[in-house]
């Protein structure tokens, strides 16, 4: 007898669902939570008294994000909304896009 | 002979009646909180709150915590209202948490500000130092009104902290 | 009670049969509909892992770090100010903070120099970060040679390369001894960048910040609570610039789902009134309508959220990777602790499928409720 369509059906829907709670219960062990990669993270940040996440190289506003702030005059922060949308528009200038092209 | 005998005897009988009221907590070491003990006064867990926990122990080891000065106080004052049976001078040492580097320290010698804006699980504190100075400094930087020594505490003092 | 079951069971077998007459359309939409889904998962999941990762990790930053600007611009700090902000009643320790940036020509990269005060490397070799190995092919043993603040070129051995499951930290670190440091770029021997201050009452915190910078009035004290702070923020910034980006993208598939679910086609019509006219009661035309927006809303949504989950902590979100590296040569291939958020779930779900699933029952219940021969004709 073949598989009834809807056998088929709610059973890829029975196990999608089954793999999500699989993840999710996953997410909720102890050990996800504060595991050992975490601990060492945690030890080199207390060790260094490091301040900032290593995201964004580019700039030292985008690499020590929490250590640039508004109380100096011309600061290149983030934050600096008024950069916003003409900054996403323009392109940076014909020489660096050269230069940083060819790194790549 | 007897007479130097009998003398340090008398020393101690009339140190031991000076002194039986004040608790000292000398020789002895703070214990420990644990995840289950509950302050007497108000009845919460005294572990989530390891920056206040005060602690008194009595004559037969066993050892309350509080989750402030000001409950300790408030038990120290009248303990058999809150565990009958216990009497003051069946204690034998008490300590508070000290502010600034929240160690125990003995809570008799210790300095205490009162009315000061920093607050403590139980709302209003007496805030308590090991040192003078530190008192001082803590009085003059969070508006403490005045500073107390543990013999000075009374209902009275307890009162307008409520 | 089988009965039941089984009545649905027919149901949804006739609901199947009738979606895959249909089947170009309807897999495009499944598709369309499970990348809307995969590409707004994506991007909750990953900026929730990261600011749940800053927030976890930087925990253990210092309380307050002290800056001191001089003309509106950053200098260095020197070690006396150390001293007295030690004397602050509640400080548990000052420890001064060696470090700065240096830009590789040769690779165009900007790394963190960093002087390491516990257990500090050997004179003359250096720990690298894991981003820096990868790039430059550095390993263990290697000797990197840098020009110094004289012009001078100075070579390091490579002492360690540092753990690459940290690099989310330490990507484009490279730690050196002190002494050497500060032969390197010229540090003046009295002088720190800035000061690590721990504080041992929480409480105590903000009123040690006050004193410090009313005691030195050229500094300024960053709390740890404002660290966190900032990066809570700029993930939210984030992912809105990237929201907004995709805004278009959703909306299109929105006008698309509408399109498809409510403008019944001509064909789906006669559909309806053929099965009314069979016998099909209403009740049973608006099942079959339900189960049809579900059957596509559910797969669309279980397949858009797990292949969410593997792009972003399996695969290191490499879809992403170009617009949240921008400029930056080095740039770490972090793997996020993996964590989903049952509420960013539920909303995903409420906003996605339940919708869905309406906007098909609706319009088909119009048409149910009117006379099949009007509906045929």
């Amino acid at each position: 007898m073949p598989l009834r369509p809807s056998t088929i059906c709610l059973g890829t829907i029975l196990a999608l669902s089954v793999l999500l709670a699989g993840v999710l219960l996953k997410g909720s062990l102890p050990g996800e939570q504060g595991g050992p990669d975490l601990q060492q993270k945690r030890a080199l940040v207390r060790a260094l008294e490091l301040t900032d996440l290593c995201l964004f190289t580019e700039a030292s506003y985008t690499r020590h994000l929490s250590m640039s702030d508004l109380s100096t005059p011309f600061q290149d922060s983030p934050a600096s909304l008024e950069h916003f949308p003409t900054g996403a528009l323009a392109a940076p200038p014909d020489l660096l896009v050269k230069r940083y092209a060819e790194t790549d | 002979m007897a007479m130097a005998i009998r003398f340090p005897i008398t020393i101690l009988a009339m140190a031991l009646i000076l002194f039986a009221a004040p608790p000292l907590s000398a020789g002895f070491t703070p214990a420990k909180v644990g995840a289950k003990d509950k302050c007497p006064v108000c009845g919460m867990f005294v572990a989530k709150y390891p920056d206040f926990v005060a602690q008194v122990r009595f004559r037969d080891g066993s050892t309350f915590y509080f989750d402030g000065a000001k409950d300790m106080f408030k038990f120290y004052l009248d303990p058999s209202r809150y565990l009958p049976g216990r009497k003051v001078a069946d204690i034998v040492a008490a300590f508070v948490t000290s502010y600034y580097d929240l160690v125990m320290v003995d809570a008799i010698s210790a300095w205490y500000v009162v009315g000061s804006d920093v607050y403590g699980p139980m709302g209003r504190e007496l805030i308590p130092f090991a040192r003078e100075a530190e008192a001082r400094e803590f009085l003059k930087d969070h508006k403490g009104k005045r500073i107390v020594r543990f013999r000075e505490v009374t209902p009275a003092v307890l009162r307008p902290l409520d | 009670m089988r009965k039941l079951i089984e009545r649905q069971r027919n149901i949804l077998d006739f609901t199947l049969s009738s979606l895959l007459r249909r089947k170009g359309k309807n897999s495009a939409l499944l598709l369309v509909y499970t990348g809307t889904i995969f590409i707004l998962a994506s991007v909750l999941f990953l900026t929730g892992a990261l600011r749940r990762e800053a927030a976890l990790v930087l925990e253990a930053a210092p309380d307050i770090v002290v800056q001191r600007t001089m003309a509106g611009r950053y200098q260095p700090i020197p070690l006396a100010y150390a001293e007295e902000i030690g004397r602050i009643r509640g400080v548990a320790s000052v420890w001064p903070r060696l470090w700065g940036y240096h830009y590789d020509a040769a690779f165009r990269a900007n790394y963190t120099l960093m002087a390491q005060v516990e257990s500090p490397p050997e004179r003359g070799t250096i720990r690298i970060g894991s981003g820096i190995s990868r790039m430059r092919g550095a390993r263990r043993g290697d000797i990197i040679a840098l020009p110094g603040h004289d012009g001078q070129s100075r070579s390091f051995t490579v002492g360690q390369v540092l753990d690459h499951r940290s690099q989310l930290l330490s990507s484009d670190l490279m730690l050196l001894s002190e002494k050497d440091y500060r032969d390197f770029s010229g540090f003046p021997t009295d002088r720190a960048t800035d000061l690590a201050v721990r504080v041992r009452n929480p409480r105590e915190q903000s009123t040690v910040a006050e004193k410090i910078s009313r005691m030195y009035p050229d500094t300024r004290p960053i709390m740890r609570t404002e660290i966190l702070r900032t990066y809570d923020a700029v993930f939210g910034w984030r992912s809105g610039v990237v929201m907004l980006s995709f805004c278009g993208a959703a909306l299109a598939f929105g006008i698309f789902a509408w399109d498809k679910a409510t403008g019944l086609s001509a064909e789906e019509r006669k559909e309806i009134g053929i099965l009314k006219a069979v016998g099909w009661e209403t009740s049973d035309i608006l099942l079959m309508k339900g189960w049809e927006g579900m059957v596509i809303s559910l797969t669309a949504f279980l397949g858009g959220i797990l292949l969410a989950y593997a792009h972003v902590f399996l695969a290191s979100s490499i879809l992403f990777a170009p617009v949240l590296k921008g400029w930056s040569i080095l740039y770490p291939e972090f793997r996020l602790s993996p964590l989903l958020d049952v509420g960013q779930l539920a909303t995903l779900f409420f906003l996605t499928v339940v919708p869905y699933t309406v906007t098909t029952i609706v319009p088909s219940w119009r048409i149910a409720t009117v006379d099949p021969d009007s509906v045929m004709r």
